[in-house]
């Protein structure tokens, strides 16, 4: 590394809030950032919000509880993603399983359905990784 | 699915309670359990959709936090955190007694200082 090189800092966002046009908040490093956009495209985790000589800073996506269906059945599958998309909730892909962000009572639904097929893990909920029937929320 | 009208509720809520300097608002925080039903991404894309619309509030931010489920367990008397869903206490007693988690509420409310 060179005396040079910019600092790299993170600044912290949830998930859920990638399309957001205005943000004003702290970075990792303590750094206040405000970002104000017109979003077309969501902030995808590690891409550069802010950059000069001294510093660049990169978005990091908090990591979440996710429900996760294990199956490779296709009609499963099928059925799991309309009764989400249903709820009008952002469906993922990630290393080939389908998740969705967790909340109580859609677990509780999913879960009555699907029983032990459906998990929970935490993962990061990258735009890149949601499915885009219609180009909507992500 | 009635994530526009919880978001015109909110305004009309803050209208009422800062008649004088309703517009001077900048940031709004929101509270969401995750036994809300309340999914932070269709608010916070309901909140863009009325921002765009309502140009008075194009640079005031929404931003939301989710509160954890927090039960009640009776056999320790003392509260505990569900995560994964799991309503089981640390002793092994199982509760679905409910202290956090159901809340929708707005939490702060932050106003530009020279209006």
């Amino acid at each position: 590394m060179h005396a040079s090189d910019p600092k790299i800092d993170f600044l912290p966002l949830q998930w859920y809030e990638v399309n957001r046009t205005v943000i004003r908040r702290k970075t990792e490093g303590g750094s206040d950032v405000s970002l104000s956009r017109f979003p077309k495209m969501p902030i995808h985790d590690g891409e550069v919000v802010y950059a000069t000589d001294e510093v660049i800073v990169k978005a990091r996506i908090q990591p979440c509880t996710c429900i996760v269906l294990y199956t490779d059945d296709m009609a499963t599958i099928g059925s799991f993603c309309f009764d989400v998309g249903n709820r009008h909730l952002p469906i993922f892909c990630i290393d080939d399983k389908i998740v969705v962000s967790y909340d109580g009572r859609l677990f509780q639904a999913l879960f009555g359905k699907y029983g032990e097929k459906v998990k929970m893990e935490t993962k990061v909920l990258d735009a890149e990784y949601a499915i885009k029937a219609f180009g909507n929320y992500l | 699915m009635h994530e526009l009208g919880i978001v015109k509720d909110i305004f009309r809520t803050l209208e009422e309670a800062y008649p004088d300097k309703y517009e001077a608002i900048i940031k709004i925080n929101l509270e969401a359990g995750l036994l809300s039903s309340l999914q932070p991404i269709l608010i916070q894309n309901a909140f863009e959709a009325y921002v765009l619309d309502d140009t008075r509030f194009k640079n005031t931010e929404l931003e939301v936090s989710i509160l954890p489920i927090i039960a009640y367990c009776k056999s320790c008397d003392k509260q505990f955190e569900v995560k994964y869903h799991r309503f089981v206490c640390d002793c092994g007693e199982p509760s679905d007694r409910i202290i956090q988690g159901e809340e929708l509420r707005i939490s702060q409310v932050t106003f530009q200082e020279d209006k």
